[in-house]
C-alpha cells in the first residue's frame, strides 16, 4: 500500500487501463493518454472508442475475437454524490451492434482503488478461469469450482477462496455459460449489467468473474473547489420531487404514471392498461414486500430495494428489488399480476443471470404466439403458455437459463425467434433489443428514441421527456422553436430528442447516475446539473481543462463512434424504425386509445433528427464534416 | 457517504480504506456505522508511550499528535471496537477526531442516521422512546 | 517465548535444550499489576529505532510495515534500546550486538503466534484487525437494537 507511481493525471483517473488476453493468459498494464481522456472522458466513452478500434466488422460477438471492456469514470471512488455506475460493453451477440450496460452499487469505485480506470479482455481461455485484480496487480485463476453455481453462491465461494468479505464481483451465471443471447453480468449479486448479453461473451470467453479489490487513493486535483460543486449540488437536490419519490417507492412508483397515461405494453403489446395494476405498484410492493431502502455508493437518492417474500409458496426468497423494468418485463408483458411471482421471477433471473427485460418480452411473444395458435402446445414441452401463467413464466426462466427444450429457442431472444417462426411482426424489438420502458404509440418523440438508441431499443439513451415540462421561451432559446414546449407538435422534436442524446451520455461517461444528475421537471434543472455541475466537478477533480460545451462535445462525439460502429456493421436508416405493430395496430384501451405511429411523421422526425445531428438523411450515416468537427476518427 | 467525505476531508482523495467511520454490513440489509466512541476512560490513550494520543479539551475528543506518533498500533490493539486505524499512507494512526467540531459524516449522511449527541441526552431520548412505547401499550390511564 | 527462543537457536524439541545455553531475547513477559504483558517488536509505521540507527543495520521492508533487524550490520551501539518504548531491542552479550523481533518471514505464521494457548498473540494486518473488532461491534449493536424498531 503506500504512495503507488505518479500518474500524469492531477486527479480523477487512475491513469492506468488493464488489457487482458485469455487466450495466451498475458497481462499487460497499459497507460491512460491524456488525450484520450479528453475526448472521450471515461466509461461509456472508453468502451465504445475500444470497440470501434479494436474490432473487425462482422466480429463473431461469440469468437475470441471480441472484447469485452469493463469501464470506469474519473469520478468514481470520489466523493461525488452517485458515482457508483459502471459501464460493460462489448459487441453484443444478441443484437449483432454495439452493446453495453450500465449499473450501479460499489464496484466502480473499487476498481478506482485498485489501480485501473478499465479493463479490457479480450481472446477466450482453455479453461475456466476469473480475473483477481488488486492494487495494480492482476492475475487469472482457475474458476473449475465455480463453474456451474448461480450468482450468490459464486460470490460466496470467491469471497471464501480469497478470504475477503470485501472484494467486488461482477460475475455471470450459468445462463452466461450455456450462452443465453441475453445472459447478463450481475455485480455484487445485486446490480445487473443487465441488456445485450455481456454475459454470454464472458461465457465464450470462459470467464466467470472479475474480481477487485484496492487500497488505493483516487486522486482530488483542487479539493476547495471540488467541495465547492459537491454542495452547490446537494442544494439542488432541495425540492426535488423526484428524488423524494425515488427513495420512497424506487423505480416501481412509475407503474402508476404507466397505468395514469396508459402506455404499458402489455400483454406483448396488445393492451395499453393492465387489470389489477394496483397489486404490483410501487405501494404495494413497499407495503409487502420491502425490507429496506437501500443504495449505491455516495448515493443521495436511495432509490434501490431490498425486498423479501416472507410468506407463501415463494418463501423465503430475499432480493434486490423489484425495479420498475422488472415489473413491466415480468409482469405487464406476460399479463402477471401477482406480486410474489414478479419479485420470485425476478430472483431467478438475478441468480441465472439472464436479462429480465429480454426474457420476460421473449416469453411474453412466446405467449402471444401460442395464444393464436402459431406455436403448438407440444413446441412449448407441454406447458399452457397463455398470458397470466405465472408459473410458465418461472418454469421458463430456468429453461432459458440451461437451453432446455422450448427454452433454447427462447433463450435466442424475440428477433431470432420472429426469424425462425416466421412470426416477426410479434417481435417487439429495434436492431434486436427489445423495447422496453413504455409504449410509444401515443408518444412519437418516445418512439423516436427507442428506435434510433444506438445499442437497439433503450429508453436510457435518451431523455425525450423535456416536452412535457420545458417553458416556451426556455424551448425557443435551446431549440429554436417555441414548438418543442407543445406537447401536440413534433416541431423541433428530432432537435430536442438528438440534443437530450449526447447530454444524457456524458454522466455514463463520468460514471454518475442519471437518476441523480440527469432527471428533473425544470429544464434549467437539467443545465445546471447535468452540464454546469458536472463540469465543475470534472475539472475540479481531474484538474483537466474543460467547459461545459466541451463536455456536451463530448457526449456528441461518443454518440457517433457509437453510430459509426453499427453504420460499419451495416446497419442504415431501415434499423431506425420502431416495430412494425407501432405503425399498424391502434392502442385498443386507456387513455391513448386509438393512438398509432403515422409513417409520414415518423419520417419527418427521423428526418429532422438526422439533420439536427448531421448525418445523411438518406442512409443515417454521420457525415465526413460532422465527423471532422468532432475530431474523429 | 460517511466514508467517502470523512477520506475526503482529512486526506483530500477518494479512499474510504483511509476513513474514520466504516459502515459494517450485516447482510439482509443491515448496515451499521462504526467509529470513535469517544470513552470516558479511553484505553488508546492509556497504551500510547509517546503521548500522541491525548485529549483536546475544546472538542472534547481524543486527538492523534502526528509528529509524536510512532505509528506502533498498540491504539489500534487495544481499542474494543476496532475504531483507530493506522494510516498506512503517513505512517501514524488515525481516528475520528470529529472534524474540529462540525463533523462532516452527519452533515453528508443521506439518509440522516448519524447526529452528533452526548451519551446523556441519547440516553434521554431513548427514554422518551421507551415512554411513549409504554403509553401506547398501556392506554390512556 | 519458549518458542521463540527455541527458534532463534535452531531447536525443533523441547529436550534439546541445554541449561547453559543462552538463547538471545527477542521477546519477554511482564505483568504489570497482574496482567500479562508481551514485550516485542512492534515494528512501528513510524518507527524512531529506524531513525536513530548509526549503521544502517535496521531498516523498513515491505512497503515500511515491517522493521528488519541485520545481525550481521549491527555494531551493538545501542541507540536503538534508547529510543524504543517496548524494550523490544536487548543487547546480546555473546554477540556484542543488538537482538530484535524479524517476524521470523521464513515460517508462513511466527513460531510464538503458533504457540500461544490462548491466542493472545495474533500475526495480522492492523487495519483488518481493527476492521474485524468493528464488525463484531457492529453485530453486537445490530442485536441489541431491538428496542428502537
Amino acid at each position: 500500500m503506500g504512495k503507488e507511481t505518479m500518474s500524469i493525471f492531477a486527479g480523477g483517473y487512475a491513469g492506468k487501463i488493464l488489457y487482458v488476453n485469455l487466450t495466451d493468459g498475458s497481462i499487460e498494464k497499459r497507460p491512460l493518454e491524456r488525450d484520450f481522456a479528453l475526448k472521450y472522458i471515461g466509461g461509456r466513452g472508453f468502451s465504445s472508442r475500444i470497440l470501434w478500434d479494436e474490432l473487425e466488422t462482422k466480429t463473431d460477438p461469440l469468437s475470441p475475437d471480441n472484447r469485452l471492456i469493463i469501464a470506469a469514470g474519473p469520478l468514481n471512488g470520489t466523493p461525488t454524490p452517485s458515482a457508483s455506475r459502471l459501464v460493460v460493453a462489448a459487441k453484443s451477440p444478441l443484437t449483432g451492434i454495439l452493446g453495453d450496460t450500465n449499473s450501479g452499487g460499489y464496484f466502480s469505485p473499487e476498481l478506482k482503488y485498485s489501480g485501473f480506470d478499465a479493463i479490457v479482455l479480450r481472446g477466450r481461455s482453455s479453461s475456466p478461469v476469473y480475473l483477481w485484480v488488486r492494487d495494480g496487480k492482476a492475475e487469472l485463476r482457475s474458476a473449475k469450482h465455480l463453474w456451474g453455481h448461480k450468482i450468490s453462491e459464486t460470490n460466496h465461494l470467491l469471497k471464501e477462496e480469497l478470504g475477503d468479505e470485501d472484494i467486488h464481483i461482477c460475475a455471470m451465471g450459468p445462463a452466461g455459460e450455456n450462452l443465453v443471447r441475453y445472459a447478463c453480468v450481475i455485480t455484487d449479486g445485486e446490480g445487473a449489467g443487465g441488456r445485450c448479453g455481456m454475459g454470454a461473451v464472458m461465457g465464450s470467453k470462459n470467464l466467470k468473474a472479475v474480481v477487485v479489490r484496492g487500497s488505493q487513493d483516487v486522486g482530488i486535483a483542487d479539493p476547495k473547489r471540488f467541495k465547492e460543486a459537491v454542495d452547490a449540488y446537494r442544494q439542488t437536490l432541495e425540492g426535488e420531487v423526484w428524488t423524494d419519490v425515488l427513495r420512497r417507492l424506487g423505480t416501481a412508483n412509475l407503474v402508476a404514471h404507466r397505468q395514469k397515461l396508459g402506455i404499458w405494453g402489455a400483454k406483448n403489446f396488445q393492451r395499453a392498461t393492465i387489470e389489477g395494476w394496483e397489486k404490483i405498484s410501487g405501494e404495494a410492493f413497499r407495503e409487502r414486500f420491502l425490507v429496506k431502502v437501500m443504495g449505491c455508493m455516495g448515493c443521495m437518492v436511495r432509490c434501490r430495494r431490498y425486498s423479501a417474500i416472507k410468506e407463501g409458496p415463494f418463501a423465503p426468497t430475499y432480493t434486490k428489488g423489484p425495479e420498475y423494468e422488472s415489473i413491466n418485463s415480468l409482469g405487464a408483458k406476460p399479463y402477471i399480476t401477482d406480486p410474489a411471482i414478479i419479485l420470485r421471477a425476478h430472483y431467478l433471473c438475478d441468480e441465472y443471470g439472464i436479462d429480465e427485460q429480454t426474457a420476460g418480452s421473449s416469453i411474453a411473444m412466446a405467449m402471444e404466439l401460442y395464444e393464436r395458435g402459431i406455436l403448438t402446445k407440444e413446441q412449448v414441452d407441454g406447458v399452457e403458455l397463455v398470458f397470466g401463467n405465472g408459473e410458465a413464466l418461472l418454469h421458463f426462466i430456468e429453461k432459458i437459463a440451461y437451453r432446455r427444450g422450448f427454452g433454447d429457442l427462447l433463450a435466442d431472444g424475440t428477433k431470432i425467434m420472429g426469424e425462425r417462426l416466421k412470426a416477426d411482426y410479434y417481435a417487439i424489438h429495434v436492431k434486436g433489443l427489445e423495447v422496453d420502458a413504455s409504449d410509444p404509440r401515443s408518444l412519437p418523440t418516445r418512439a423516436l428514441t427507442y428506435a434510433v438508441s444506438t445499442r437497439g431499443s433503450c429508453h436510457l439513451r435518451g431523455f425525450p421527456y423535456i416536452d412535457e415540462f420545458i417553458k416556451p421561451e426556455e424551448a425557443k432559446a435551446y431549440f429554436g422553436t417555441e414548438a418543442v414546449s407543445n406537447l401536440e407538435s413534433l416541431e423541433g422534436k428530432g432537435k430536442m430528442v438528438a440534443w437530450s442524446e449526447n447530454w444524457v451520455t456524458i454522466p455514463n461517461l463520468m460514471g454518475v447516475c442519471i437518476f441523480a444528475w440527469n432527471r428533473s421537471r425544470s429544464f434549467p434543472m437539467l443545465i445546471r446539473r447535468g452540464l454546469e455541475l458536472m463540469n465543475e466537478i470534472f475539472v475540479a477533480t481531474t484538474g483537466l481543462p474543460m467547459t461545459k460545451e466541451e463536455l456536451y462535445h463530448c457526449g456528441e462525439r461518443v454518440y457517433n463512434v457509437e453510430k459509426l460502429f453499427n453504420v460499419r456493421e451495416g446497419f442504415r436508416r431501415e434499423s431506425d424504425y420502431p416495430p412494425l405493430r407501432f405503425f399498424e395496430e391502434e392502442l385498443p384501451d386507456g387513455p391513448g386509445k386509438g393512438s398509432k405511429l403515422k409513417r409520414e411523421e415518423y419520417d419527418q422526425l427521423l428526418d429532422e433528427y438526422y439533420e439536427a445531428r448531421g448525418w445523411d438523411k438518406k442512409t443515417g450515416i454521420p457525415t465526413p464534416a460532422t465527423l471532422k468537427a468532432l475530431g474523429v476518427p | 457517504m460517511c466514508e467517502l467525505i470523512c477520506a475526503f476531508h482529512h486526506h483530500q482523495v477518494g479512499n474510504p480504506g483511509r476513513a474514520c467511520i466504516r459502515v459494517i454490513a450485516l447482510g439482509q440489509g443491515e448496515d451499521i456505522p462504526v467509529t470513535c466512541l469517544n470513552c470516558e476512560k479511553p484505553p488508546c490513550l492509556d497504551i500510547c508511550p509517546t503521548g500522541a494520543l491525548h485529549r483536546d479539551e475544546s472538542v472534547g475528543m481524543v486527538l492523534v499528535k502526528k509528529d509524536f506518533c510512532i505509528g506502533c498500533a498498540m491504539c489500534v490493539n487495544v481499542c474494543p471496537v476496532g475504531a483507530v486505524t493506522l494510516d498506512l499512507v503517513e505512517g501514524v494512526a488515525a481516528k475520528c477526531d470529529l472534524c474540529e467540531g462540525d463533523p462532516q459524516c452527519v452533515a453528508y449522511c443521506p439518509a440522516k442516521v448519524l447526529k452528533l449527541t452526548d451519551a446523556g441526552q441519547f440516553a434521554k431520548y431513548r427514554m422518551k422512546e421507551f415512554a411513549k412505547f409504554l403509553k401506547c401499550q398501556v392506554g390512556e390511564n | 517465548m519458549l518458542a521463540c527462543q527455541m527458534k532463534s537457536m535452531g531447536i525443533s524439541e523441547v529436550r534439546n535444550l541445554s541449561r547453559e545455553q543462552r538463547p538471545r531475547h527477542r521477546m519477554s513477559i511482564t505483568f504489570d499489576r497482574g496482567t500479562p504483558w508481551v514485550w516485542v517488536c512492534q515494528h512501528c509505521l513510524s518507527a524512531p529505532c529506524v531513525e536513530a540507527c548509526v549503521s544502517g543495520s535496521l531498516r523498513r521492508e515491505d512497503g515500511g510495515k515491517k522493521i528488519f533487524h541485520n545481525l550481521e550490520n549491527c555494531v551493538g551501539c545501542g541507540s536503538c534500546i534508547l529510543v524504543c518504548p517496548y524494550g523490544a531491542l536487548k543487547y546480546d552479550e555473546q554477540e556484542k550486538r543488538v537482538v530484535k523481533c524479524n517476524l521470523c518471514l521464513e515460517e508462513s505464521v511466527p513460531p510464538c503466534v503458533k504457540a500461544c494457548q490462548t491466542q493472545a498473540l495474533v500475526y495480522q494486518e492492523v487495519n483488518s484487525f481493527a476492521g474485524e473488532k468493528k464488525k463484531k461491534f457492529a453485530q453486537d449493536l445490530g442485536r441489541n437494537r431491538g428496542a428502537d424498531r
